[in-house]
C-alpha cells in the first residue's frame, strides 16, 4: 500500500493530539506505530479507519483520499477496512460464528448460508471451529481476539487496523494472537498495527513510526528505529518499554 | 436437608431439581391458604355465592373487555414507547424535545385526569366517540411514557464500544439498532417491561370513569346489586391474576432464552 498523510491535524476540546503530520510511504505492507500513552496512536488509527475526521489535512491510501465529511462514502471506506480494538470487539449476544457472519450478511449482502459457511471456514483456519457456537463470555480473551480478527478478515478488507490487540491479554494469549497476526503477513494483506510489544514490532514491521508530542517524531524502514533511536526521547521510551 | 432449603452456592454447583422448587411454592401457598381460612373463620363471614353466580355473564363480559383493552393497549404502548425512546435518542432536536415533554407530562399527572381530558376534550375535537378506542389510547399513552423510559435506559445500557464496533464494520445506525442494540437492550428491559405491562392491565380498571364496562366496573355493579362485597371482589382479583401471571411467566421465559453474560 502507498500511504500519504498530508498536513494532518486533530485536536479534542482544544487539546492538540496530531499537529500537521506528514508522512509518505511507498509500498509498505506492515506499518507499526509505537509511542507513549496519549501520543495519538489510536487517534491516527481511527482517522485511517474513517471513524473520526481530522480538523484539517488529508489521508491518501493508494492514491485515493479518504472522503471525510461524506458519511456515505466514508462508510464505504469502513467496509473495506478491518479494525480490531484492544478489547470488547465482539457482540456479546451473538455466537462466534454469528459475530463473523454478521458483517457479511448485513453489510455485504452475502446470503446467510454462504456467509455462515465462509465464517466457519475462517474460524477453522484459526482453530476456533470447535468454539463456533459459543458466545464471547464462554471464550478466553485470546480466543475472543482471534474471533475478532477472523471477523475483520471475513469481508476481505483492503486494509487491516490493529489497535493494541493484545494489551488486555496475558502473555500466553498474547503470543497466540500475535502469531495469528504474523501469519497474515505472507498473505500480502496490508495492515497498520499499534503495539507495545517491541519484539513483535521487530518481527512484522516493514516500517516503524514513533508517535509522540503531536506528531510522528521519527519513522524508518524495518527495525532501524529500534536499533538506532534517532532522538534521546525515543531512546528513553524504548529503554522503558524494553525494561518491562 | 440443606439441599432442600438452600439454593446452590455457586454457578458450578448442581441446580436444585424443579420438583423441590415446586414443593416450596406449594408450601408457601398452603401456609397462605391456611392463614386466610383462619382469618375468614374468625370473621364468621357468611358466604353467599348465589348473587355473583346469577350475574356471572356480567363478570365474563367485563373480563373479556379488560382482556381486549389490555391486549390492544399493550401492543400500542410498546409501539409508542419504542418510538418515543428512539425520538429521545434522535439527533433531530425537536423529536427529543417532544419525547421529553411527553414523558414528563404523562408521568407527572394523574392517570385519571388524563383519561378525562382525553375523553371530554381531545376525543370530541377529533370526532372520536368510541369509548373503547379512547380508553385504549389513554391506557397506551399512559403506559407508553413509562415504557419510553424503560427502553431508553435499555438503549443506554449498551456500551459505546458496541456502537463503535458496529460502525467500524459498516453497519448503518438503523442496522445497529436492529441487530446490536435492540437484542442487548431487550434483555435489560424485559423485567421492568413485564412489570409495566402488569401495571397496565390493572390500570385499565380506571377506565370505568368514562363508562367502559370493563372487569372492575362490572364487578362493582354486581356488588351494588347483590351486596356481596367479598364474593364480587375475590373473583375480580382472581380474574386479574389470570391476566397478569402469564405476562410475568412469559417475560421470565424470554429472559432465560435471551441469557448471555457481558
Ligand atoms: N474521543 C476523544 N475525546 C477527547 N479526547 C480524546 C478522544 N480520543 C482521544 N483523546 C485524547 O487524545 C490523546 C491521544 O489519545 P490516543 O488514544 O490517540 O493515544 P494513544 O497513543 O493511543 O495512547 P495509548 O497508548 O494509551 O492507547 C489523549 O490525550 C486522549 O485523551
Ligand atoms: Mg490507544
Amino acid at each position: 500500500m502507498n500511504l500519504r498523510l498530508h498536513d494532518l491535524s486533530k485536536s479534542f476540546d482544544g487539546r492538540t493530539v496530531l499537529q500537521r503530520v506528514h508522512l509518505e510511504l511507498q509500498d509498505v505492507h506492515a506499518l507499526v506505530l509505537i509511542g507513549p500513552s496519549g501520543g495519538g496512536k489510536s487517534t491516527l488509527l481511527r482517522l485511517l479507519a474513517g471513524l473520526e475526521s481530522p480538523d484539517s489535512g488529508t489521508i491518501e491510501i493508494d492514491g485515493s483520499g479518504l472522503p471525510f465529511g461524506n458519511e456515505a462514502a466514508l462508510r464505504r471506506h469502513r467496509l473495506q477496512t478491518g479494525f480490531v480494538f484492544q478489547a470488547h470487539n465482539l457482540f456479546p449476544h451473538l455466537t462466534a460464528l454469528e459475530n463473523v457472519a454478521l458483517p457479511l450478511i448485513h453489510v455485504h449482502g452475502v446470503p446467510r448460508p454462504e456467509a455462515r459457511r465462509q465464517a466457519l471456514e475462517l474460524l477453522a483456519r484459526f482453530k476456533l471451529d470447535s468454539h463456533a457456537h459459543q458466545r464471547p463470555y464462554e471464550l478466553s480473551g485470546g480466543q475472543r481476539q482471534r474471533v475478532a480478527i477472523a471477523r475483520s478478515l471475513a469481508v476481505k478488507p483492503r486494509l487491516l487496523l490493529f489497535d493494541e490487540p493484545t494489551s488486555a491479554l496475558d502473555p500466553e494469549m498474547t503470543a497466540e494472537v500475535l502469531d495469528t497476526i504474523a501469519a497474515l503477513k505472507p498473505e500480502g494483506r496490508d495492515f497498520v498495527l499499534v503495539t507495545h510489544q517491541m519484539g513483535f514490532a521487530r518481527r512484522v514491521a516493514d516500517h516503524l513510526a514513533f508517535l509522540g508530542d503531536g506528531g510522528i517524531a521519527a519513522h524508518g524502514p524495518g527495525t532501524s528505529l529500534l536499533d538506532s533511536p534517532p532522538t534521546p526521547g525515543i531512546r528513553k521510551f524504548l529503554e522503558r518499554v524494553l525494561h518491562y | 436437608m440443606r439441599r432442600f432449603f438452600l439454593a446452590p452456592a455457586g454457578p458450578s454447583s448442581a441446580p436444585t431439581p424443579p420438583g423441590i422448587l415446586a414443593a416450596h411454592f406449594l408450601l408457601v401457598l398452603g401456609v397462605l391458604t391456611f392463614g386466610f381460612t383462619l382469618t375468614f373463620h374468625q370473621l364468621q363471614y357468611h358466604w353467599n355465592w348465589e348473587g355473583p353466580w346469577r350475574y356471572r355473564a356480567l363478570f365474563w363480559k367485563g373480563w373479556l373487555t379488560t382482556l381486549a383493552l389490555a391486549l390492544a393497549s399493550l401492543g400500542l404502548s410498546a409501539i409508542v414507547g419504542a418510538t418515543a425512546a428512539l425520538a429521545a435518542k434522535s439527533r433531530f432536536l425537536p423529536a427529543r424535545a417532544a419525547s421529553r415533554l411527553y414523558v414528563e407530562l404523562v408521568r407527572g399527572t394523574p392517570f385519571l385526569v388524563q383519561i378525562l381530558v382525553l375523553f371530554y376534550v381531545v376525543a370530541p375535537a377529533l370526532r372520536l366517540d368510541n369509548r373503547f378506542i379512547v380508553g385504549t389510547l389513554a391506557l397506551a399513552l399512559f403506559a407508553g411514557a413509562y415504557i419510553t423510559e424503560i427502553i431508553r435506559a435499555g438503549i443506554d445500557s449498551v456500551g459505546r464500544s458496541q456502537w463503535e464496533t458496529a460502525r467500524s464494520i459498516g453497519l448503518t445506525t438503523a442496522q445497529t439498532y436492529r441487530h446490536i442494540v435492540a437484542p442487548q437492550a431487550l434483555r435489560q428491559t424485559l423485567p421492568p417491561l413485564a412489570g409495566q405491562f402488569v401495571s397496565l392491565v390493572k390500570d385499565s380498571s380506571l377506565l370505568s370513569v368514562i363508562g367502559i364496562g370493563e372487569f372492575a366496573l362490572n364487578a362493582q355493579q354486581v356488588n351494588a346489586l347483590t351486596y356481596g362485597t367479598l364474593e364480587c371482589y375475590l373473583p375480580l382479583a382472581l380474574g386479574y391474576l389470570v391476566l397478569t401471571l402469564p405476562l410475568s411467566l412469559w417475560a421470565r421465559h424470554l429472559e432465560r432464552r435471551t441469557h448471555f453474560d457481558t
